[in-house]
């Protein structure tokens, strides 16, 4: 049997691959649960799971192992490699990132909703997140004020859905810049001050860090 | 939860005070000289960074909300940029930065109350990059990995994945008592190490890696022969 092992091929048995395909660091902590176990900030029952865990996976040690290196990079002094004056000055710079991802980068299978319309009749948009089993509506109204205009929004949410976008964070950008950072209240719904129509860009990101994005053009 | 940072600020109770009645715009902008004077090792003082924290979490304001991003995304990019997987990563920094930004702002909404200073917080942001690039470096090994069909990333799993997940390890477990051989299953099963990686680290169990391959292919025999597994991964489903 040895003889025959000694040629035989590192691409895993039928056996095997399904249970990778199955198994594949099924028991691990997230990556956030793991920096909180280095911050110690985890509960004591947790703490003392993750540590059972670590005696027998060599992939969370090695992350851990990353973490603490990382974590020793000094807070805001630049590298030798990168300056962060000259490479990244301000939130400009994600603009057209986000407003790819809309169309370009699925995340989570999300549909584009872009749509044009009179800035005086509300607007629908439908996600279609392929994590969730169903739609999620978006109403967009603005109403014109002394200096300019509020965006009123509601999410149309089943009472499954609630809990995942109550307190969610929703990003406003508009001619590439963020303009407003908001949450969604426990209604689904959220307010916000335009100075003046033009498109926009709302990211919502909510508990459970699924992205939905739309781009509305007025 | 436990935190190790300390309850509160007393000392700098009547800096807060003051600072209260200043526009948030004036705080950012005091926040961004005294972060340069930190860089450049000057006398500097975080208290009005920290003002702007609160602001943001305490009092829910959108302004600091959007002057923090403005004023700490230079930093959240030089972490991407210089965090040890970032290289090889696929998507530009951008795409990470964005979810390290909404990372860190719905993680802290909370628990901002037992943070005592700036730099705890940025320990914690910081914690959050790392969470954002290690993710996307998980779902990258999943996807390099030489298998057919991964169906669900761990990140993503949903309740009914996961309970099928924990009977079929349990299962495996009943089959395997021996604690060396629930090791190997472990090892190459749940974390995919190759014969050579397991000997790296485990040279005093399997000196060599024929040794893994030995035992490798005596438990996947004696599991591939369960009835009650197969059932589980419906394997004569598949064949059917």
């Amino acid at each position: 049997m040895a003889n025959e092992l000694l040629y035989e091929s590192e691409t895993p048995d039928e056996m095997t691959q399904l249970l990778q395909s199955r198994l594949y660091r099924w028991d691990c902590p997230s990556p956030d649960t793991l920096g909180n176990y280095h911050l110690n900030i985890v509960q004591l029952n947790e703490r003392e799971m993750i540590e059972v865990h670590l005696t027998h996976c060599l992939l969370c040690r090695q992350e851990l192992e990353v973490l603490t290196t990382f974590l020793s990079l000094e807070t805001f002094a630049p590298t030798k490699t990168v300056d962060p004056d000259t490479k990244a000055p301000s939130a400009q710079n994600l603009w057209n990132t986000l407003l790819a991802g809309v169309s370009a980068i699925h995340r989570g299978r999300l549909q584009t909703a872009v749509t044009r319309g009179d800035s005086s009749a509300p607007v629908r948009l439908i996600f279609e997140p392929g994590d969730l089993a169903e739609p999620v509506e978006l109403f967009l109204d603005t109403e014109k004020q002394l200096d300019g205009y509020q965006l009123a929004a509601q999410l149309v949410l089943s009472e499954q859905l609630e809990s995942l976008f109550t307190n969610a964070l929703v990003e406003i950008w508009q001619t590439e810049s963020l303009i407003s950072i908001v949450f969604v209240d426990e209604d689904g719904v959220f307010y916000c001050h335009l100075n003046y129509l033009s498109p926009l860009l709302i990211r919502i990101t909510t508990q459970n860090r699924m992205v939905l994005s739309c781009h509305v053009e007025f | 939860m436990q935190f190790p940072f300390r309850a509160s600020v007393s000392s700098q109770g009547v800096r807060k005070l003051s600072l209260n009645s200043w526009p948030v715009d004036d705080i950012a902008e005091h926040c961004r000289q005294h972060i340069q004077k930190y860089r450049h090792r000057l006398n500097h003082d975080l208290s009005y960074c920290l003002e702007l924290f609160r602001r943001a979490f305490e009092e829910r304001s959108e302004e600091a909300f959007r002057l923090l991003y403005q004023t700490y995304i230079g930093l959240i990019y030089h972490w991407v940029y210089n965090h040890p997987y970032f290289s090889s990563l696929e998507m530009p920094a951008d795409y990470y930065v964005a979810d390290c930004m909404s990372h860190f702002f719905l993680s802290v909404q909370g628990i901002f109350k037992h943070f005592e200073s700036v730099p705890d917080l940025l320990k914690y942001w910081q914690k959050c990059v790392n969470s954002i690039v290690l993710n996307e470096s998980r779902k990258k090994q999943v996807s390099a990995m030489p298998i057919e069909k991964i169906e669900k990333y761990p990140e993503k799993v949903d309740l009914d994945e996961r309970l099928m997940q924990t009977a079929i390890w349990q299962r495996i477990k009943d089959l395997l008592p021996e604690d060396k051989d629930r090791l190997l299953a472990h090892l190459i099963f749940v974390q995919s190490l190759t014969p050579k990686q397991i000997v790296e680290h485990y040279l005093a169990i399997w000196p060599q890696t024929n040794d893994v391959r030995v035992d490798r292919q005596r438990i996947t025999r004696h599991l591939s022969s369960d009835s009650e597994l197969r059932q589980l991964l419906r394997i004569d489903e598949k064949q059917e």
